[in-house]
């Protein structure tokens, strides 16, 4: 691997640090592809000097932190590989699709991704779907495995239990 | 002399035609006379004809009556055997027949019963298949009855620190599960 991969690597985790789900990543390529907007106008510096005012809030951070460590290449047409290689980078992470019952705050997801990505040793992307039929737990996919731990599975195998006693006549 | 002459040719003559004519009568009587008995002849030969046609029948009937006669008894002889074999035949065949009816009837019987069997168990299984399916059907509405009742009595009862324990919970058993392997 060159120097330049490996720096590049790096800077990558920065911006795959800043997600948790698909859908912050899917806001995260509009901004990114946002921001290429502003190359190519003549204008020297790094990404967040040629935004300025534009750059969103929640990249500052990121963008300052890989300038910062000298990660961030200086040319337009090299800026615009970058940006485009964050974006295959942030594709190419695992998705771990999970269905909940309830909608979780974003403290909640950062947990659980961070639970998720120890898991499979990597970071990894949540994709999140909310279905109240689920009643608690959740359905976990990940690589073609999928799995229910919910409630609604062991009410309805409950429930039939009851059914059955009531409809043979005996005592549940 | 002249005249003489010609009246003794004349006579002559007349005496020539006298003669002749006697000739001619003698000759017709003769004929006459054979033509009479050759009548007769004719007639008792006719007579005798049919005397002896008469006894040559009467010997050929005899002969005919002796030699038909066998024949006859034979002929009735094979008549009678035919006509008791065609009587014996059509006993057979009466006998046949009343079995191949009595045997067609024992069938169409058999096949009657066999069909109202089928048509019955048919019935039984089809009343059975409705009933099952009306049980479950039955089973079927009152498991969702309760199961939408169950849903929103508990769906309403977890707050939201116990639904983030059962996504932990769940996590934990995808773990074992080695869904993440």
């Amino acid at each position: 691997m060159s120097a330049s991969q490996k720096t590049d690597s790096s800077a990558f985790v920065a911006f795959a640090n800043s997600v948790f789900t698909t859908g912050d990543m899917y806001r995260l390529f509009d901004q990114l592809e946002e921001l290429k907007r502003f190359l190519f106008k003549d204008k020297g510096g790094t990404i967040s000097q040629k935004a300025g005012f534009y750059m969103p809030k929640n990249l500052a951070p990121t963008f300052l932190e890989i300038e910062s460590l000298g990660l961030e290449p200086a040319e337009d047409l090299t800026q615009q590989r970058f940006l485009d290689s964050v974006i295959a980078y942030l594709r190419s992470l695992p998705l771990v699709k999970m269905t909940l019952a309830f909608e979780p705050t974003d403290s909640f997801v950062k947990k659980i991704n961070g639970e998720v990505s120890d898991l499979i040793h990597q970071k990894a992307l949540l994709d999140i779907t909310v279905d109240q039929h689920v009643m608690g737990g959740a359905i976990v996919e990940y690589r073609g495995r999928r799995k229910e731990y919910v409630l609604s599975q062991a009410l309805s195998a409950s429930v039939e239990k009851l059914t059955r006693a009531l409809l043979e006549k005996k005592a549940p | 002399m002249a005249t003489y002459s010609n009246v003794l040719l004349l006579l002559i003559f007349a005496i020539f035609i006298v003669g002749v004519l006697v000739i001619l009568l003698v000759v017709l009587n003769k004929l006459y006379t054979i033509s009479r008995s050759f009548e007769v002849s004719e007639h008792t030969t006719r007579r005798k004809g049919r005397l002896f046609g008469k006894k040559l029948k009467d010997e050929i009937d005899t002969e005919i009556e002796e030699i038909l006669s066998p024949v006859k008894k034979t002929f009735e002889r094979e008549v009678r055997n035919h006509l008791e074999k065609l009587a014996t035949e059509a006993e057979v065949r009466n006998e046949q027949m009343t079995k191949f009816i009595q045997d067609q009837q024992s069938g169409v019987v058999r096949e009657s019963q066999f069909l109202i069997a089928k048509s019955l168990e048919k019935i039984n299984r089809e009343l059975d298949q409705y009933r099952k399916n009306r049980l479950v059907e039955v089973d079927d509405q009152v498991r969702q009855i309760i199961l939408s009742a169950a849903r929103e009595v508990l769906g309403r009862s977890i707050s939201l620190s116990e639904h983030e324990q059962l996504v932990r919970e769940a996590l934990d058993k995808a773990k074992k599960d080695k869904v993440f392997a």
